[in-house]
């Protein structure tokens, strides 16, 4: 079906992301230099569709400020949609999905929203290697062009814009024989409300997450999950392990290299705030030694990390110290 | 070694020493997938300062640090 007439209903500028996928630059911090070039696929995703829209991606990696480890797990890290909507104009709210999906999509271009959906990897060719084709995990994507009568779709997802076709599109969008939707996937629609940022939101911002941080050293926390792990990792299999990691050290690790590009970018209306860099860095780098270490307890073989953990305790705290300090 | 373990896009037979495995689809979940065949393969252990990214971006940057090893380890 087509989608159905769209009513004008908005004044602000639409929101369009004209990036084609042919020479497209991703943003630095997804660059192979990066320790972790990728966190979790909704942070990616923000990344890149900040950076696709001309918008600085930095600022909204605030939220590593307020990043914690609760027992179990660290933070999920997301941009917040109140930070978005203060640093950028940019609104994020759930879709209601009454239309099929690609119908769906397709109706943002005449409301002036793009959307983030949730969809299969396994129809994103971007994944090759790891889930394309192989395996299904959930992720999500912005899609920034979609053609039904050529089968084609640029997408943001990861660390890049892309392009899906044939099959792929119509596997990703429920349109194939055994590959039809049975949930509607979450989708959220994004708008543009250039009246809506606020001036020197920033500086407000920064201190509004350093103090609804939780208590204590949330690398503390991840210590002791460390620890507990060394007990059961030998019976969990590297498959149990790759997921225990995705939740715990990369995302502190990925955090604290976001929180150290932060550091610099707060130094304007916060100076001194870049000597937190270095310390985040650290956390960072210690992170994915940890990640390495620990691999081999699953093997039976010797994990000792009790001085990497010490190290990105220590700088993990030097770094908040050092940011809430300049921050006042 | 990154045939078996390093689920990339590309056949890694074919690739220069120097190529980007990171560019090439090599994730973080697959490098230490690698390393731990290493080091089961050649009886080894990386040591703490060589457990980083960047000792897993290239073939010759593995070629180098699991040749010292095993050099040291005889």
């Amino acid at each position: 079906m087509k989608p159905p007439a769209v009513a004008p209903g908005r004044t602000e500028a639409g929101l369009r992301i004209p990036a084609s996928p042919v020479g497209y630059q991703s943003h630095f911090s997804h660059g192979l230099e990066r320790i972790w070039p990728e966190t979790n696929c909704y942070v990616d995703l923000w990344i890149e569709t900040l950076h696709a829209l001309g918008m600085d991606p930095v600022p909204a990696f605030v939220c590593a400020l307020s990043a914690d480890h609760d027992g179990l797990q660290w933070s999920f890290l997301k941009q917040q949609p109140e930070d978005l909507r203060r640093l950028y104009g940019l609104e994020v709210v759930e879709e209601i999905v009454w239309l099929p999906l690609l119908e769906t999509i397709e109706s943002g271009p005449s409301r002036g929203v793009v959307h983030t959906v949730e969809v299969d990897s396994w129809w994103l060719p971007d994944t090759a290697g790891t889930a394309y084709h192989a395996d299904h995990v959930k992720t999500s994507i912005v899609p920034t062009r979609v053609d039904r009568d050529r089968r084609v779709m640029w997408y943001i997802h990861g660390a890049g814009l892309h392009e899906l076709n044939g099959v792929d599109f119509d596997g990703v969008f429920g349109l194939r024989k055994g590959s039809e939707i049975v949930l509607p996937p979450y989708v959220e629609q994004i708008s543009r409300h250039p009246d809506r940022v606020e001036p020197g939101a920033l500086a407000r911002i920064t201190r509004e997450h350093l103090a609804r941080r939780a208590d204590g050293n949330p690398v503390d926390r991840l210590i002791t999950g460390v620890r507990n792990a060394a007990e059961w990792l030998p019976d969990a299999g590297m498959e149990l392990f790759h997921q225990w990691a995705f939740a715990t050290l990369r995302q502190c690790g990925a955090t604290a290299e976001l929180a150290a590009d932060f550091a610099t970018c707060v130094d304007e209306v916060f100076p001194g705030a870049v000597q937190a860099e270095s310390h985040f860095r650290v956390v960072a780098s210690s992170a994915k030694s940890v990640q390495f270490k620990m691999a081999r307890v699953v093997n039976g073989r010797n994990g000792d990390v009790e001085s990497v953990l010490e190290e990105m305790a220590w700088s993990w705290q030097s770094g908040i110290d050092i940011i809430e300090s300049v921050a006042g | 070694m990154l045939a078996a373990h390093g689920r990339m896009v590309v056949d890694p037979h074919t690739l220069d020493s120097g190529a980007d495995l990171y560019q090439l689809g090599l994730t973080s979940h697959a490098s230490v997938n690698v390393m731990l065949a290493l080091e089961d393969a050649f009886d080894i252990e990386f040591p703490d300062e060589v457990l980083k990214k960047s000792t897993f971006a290239s073939v010759r940057n593995i070629e180098q640090v699991v040749g010292s090893l095993t050099k040291s380890s005889t």
